[in-house]
């Protein structure tokens, strides 16, 4: 550097404070796009360093962590009305992921989360476990939610666990699996009028739409080709799977493909391109149901209970500031690991190392979270963005959230709703009450959630549920 | 080395004890200590110590309250990077120099943390204008208190350098 080249000039402790200068100038150059773009964005060393902050503030902590192992099992005697309602929760999202299969051949089973792009994940890991040879027999097995058409069962490859996948109707294949062969799945399918009876139908040859495709299905084959199916009184047109040996053997006729969407001239009634739209977000799905015989889907083996470890508060955020986070300190907490308090979800754990663990309330500022409301034992399954939290005239805070899945939210019929959590990997299981819905408009709603009041001084947290290792037949080997 | 840690020790507790101060008498009756410890790294000038500082109370924020690390460490490295220059300019040992931009920088640290932290929707610490002039009125006190204390130290060095 020019500066330093004659060092003549200046004494050594000039040279340092223009270096420092220098190099902190370079620090905020560097830094301004990560923290204006991404300002939650943590560093992989962040956590200790948090860890340590928090000892330094609280030495008696340290003293804590040591003793963590010593405490006691989680508090399991629940209040009886949130097992109650907890239970009528769970027999709704069963209710509504049956649909009208016939419960002989329907296995439902839990969605533990999702795999591939970050907005649009096409694959669904189930917390369900089978060996090799059994996920190759129950490969291609329709999975449906509700009389919607989700995806396929695939077959576990060479992958080292033994968890079920599914990848969605919009799935395209990766490079690596178009080596092995694999296309995208063409459906034929159906689509009438959901208003008129009478309208014409529309007959369609179906595949997963290309990433920059304003809709997830794009539709390759349509006859008639030029149907107006956006015109008053017609729309929406509903596309449903049709029945072909040949094309799609075992796939049942009837299921829910989503709603027609059609990009043109509109005053012309010309259609360019033809498309479908799903009507379930993969990041929602809570229960999913595969359809086959009783004989294949008896092999998958669902997960034992989710366990729960301890953890004390060390340190809570002032309740009337719009944001909220906790410090908690307990052994082997993880991050994404549902926080809660009996049955009722607290928040979720942002960072943990050395057995001190920060916790954040759900609506937590760009934070995306599952949730599924419940209204007079009907369920709807959402995909919610944080947005901080809104206090109220009489002081009062509800939390925000965005609704990204659904478009829009039918705004009478889910006010008052009560508000769980969906799932969102093993450490955030569903059906954890989280509060109720205040107020809603067609992409928000403002919950009175539990995690917005005082913390008790002991919490639980929720250990990932141990999948069981599936039984391996001599074939297998 | 030893110097430096005590400093960044004292630093993550005196941030430590702003958030203290947040929570017990709330948002509109505390100063702004990024703000001063801008205005303290302009006066007392020593470059090669503030990464120690500014770490400090980053760390102690992204622990406590929203943001990350990293938004904080550039909160404060790119308020000290653009108050510098008109520092040199305005004399930053002046009062009404330190007084101004104290009340300017947490100002200016309010409406970056609505932008980016609350997405336009209100500083997510909820500072108002009396936070933001407690600030301006506390900073020169806060830093006469710590260059008197400097003052001591130098005389007691050019003591022992005439001993």
């Amino acid at each position: 550097m020019l500066f330093s080249k004659d060092k003549s000039l200046h004494s050594m402790k000039a040279v340092r404070r223009r270096r420092a200068r220098v190099g902190l100038g370079i620090l905020a150059i560097v830094l301004t796009p990560i923290a204006c773009c991404a300002p939650e964005f943590e560093l992989p060393f962040e956590a200790p360093l948090r860890a340590g902050m928090a000892a330094l503030l609280r030495p008696a902590a340290l003293v804590t962590v040591a003793r963590a192992g010593e405490v006691a099992r989680a508090d399991l005697d629940f209040d009886a009305r949130d097992v109650a309602l907890t239970e009528r929760f769970l027999a709704s999202l069963d209710r509504q992921a049956r649909g009208q299969h016939a419960e002989d051949r329907l296995r439902l089973v839990t969605v533990l989360r999702t795999e591939g792009a970050r907005k649009r994940p096409t694959t669904l890991v189930l917390a369900a476990t089978a060996t090799a040879a059994e996920a190759a027999a129950l490969a291609g097995a329709p999975v449906v939610h509700g009389e919607d058409l989700v995806g396929f069962v695939v077959a576990n490859g060479s992958r080292a666990d033994a968890q079920l996948r599914v990848q969605t109707i919009d799935h395209v294949p990766t490079r690596s699996e178009a080596k092995l062969g694999q296309t995208k799945r063409r459906l034929v399918a159906i689509a009438h009028s959901a208003v008129d009876s009478e309208a014409p139908a529309l007959r369609l040859l179906v595949e997963a739409g290309h990433a920059k495709d304003p809709f997830r299905l794009r539709v390759l084959r349509a006859a008639p080709q030029q149907l107006e199916t956006w015109a008053e009184g017609v729309a929406p047109y509903i596309a449903r799977t049709m029945a072909s040996e040949r094309l799609q053997p075992g796939l049942p006729e009837g299921l829910v493909l989503g709603s027609i969407e059609d990009v043109g001239y509109r005053e012309r009634a010309f259609v360019l391109s033809r498309y479908v739209e799903p009507r379930f977000d993969a990041r929602s799905l809570v229960r999913v149901g595969i359809l086959g015989t009783a004989a294949l889907t008896s092999s998958i083996e669902d997960p034992r209970d989710a366990g729960r470890g301890v953890a004390r508060l060390l340190w809570s955020s002032p309740l009337r500031t719009p944001w909220r986070r906790a410090l908690l300190v307990g052994k082997g907490m993880s991050r994404g690991a549902a926080v809660i308090d009996g049955l009722r979800c607290l928040g979720r754990v942002a960072w943990s190392a050395g057995g001190v663990a920060g916790a954040v309330a759900l609506c937590e500022v760009d934070a995306r979270v599952p949730l599924v409301l419940m209204q007079d034992d009907a369920t709807k399954a959402i995909y919610a963005r944080g947005d901080g939290v809104v206090t109220l005239a009489d002081g009062t805070q509800l939390g925000r959230f965005e609704v990204e899945h659904p478009g829009s939210l039918d705004v009478e019929r889910w006010r008052g709703a009560w508000v769980y959590s969906g799932v969102d990997g093993a450490s955030f299981p569903h059906g954890l009450v989280c509060g109720r819905v205040r107020e809603a408009t067609a992409r928000s709603i403002d919950v009175e959630l539990f995690g917005l009041a005082p913390w008790p001084d002991a919490v639980a947290w929720v250990r990932p549920a141990a999948l069981p290792s599936p039984r391996v037949h001599r074939g297998d080997r | 080395m030893i110097r430096g840690l005590l400093a960044f020790v004292i630093w993550v507790h005196v941030a430590g004890f702003e958030v203290v101060l947040l929570a017990r008498i709330g948002p509109s009756f505390v100063p702004d200590l990024a703000a001063i410890a801008v205005v303290a790294s302009m006066v007392d000038g020593a470059e090669s110590r503030l990464f120690v500082r500014f770490a400090a109370i980053a760390l102690v924020r992204s622990t406590l309250l929203p943001g990350s690390f990293i938004f904080w460490l550039w909160a404060l490295v790119t308020g000290w990077w653009v108050a510098r220059p008109l520092g040199r300019r305005f004399f930053a040992d002046r009062l009404p120099f330190r007084v101004l931009a104290s009340f300017s920088l947490a100002v200016a640290y309010s409406l970056l943390q609505s932008a980016v932290l609350a997405k336009g929707a209100g500083d997510p610490l909820q500072r108002t204008w009396s936070a933001w002039i407690l600030t301006a009125l506390l900073a020169p006190l806060v830093l006469g208190a710590v260059r008197g204390f400097q003052g001591i130290e130098r005389t007691k060095v050019a003591r022992r350098g005439q001993a």
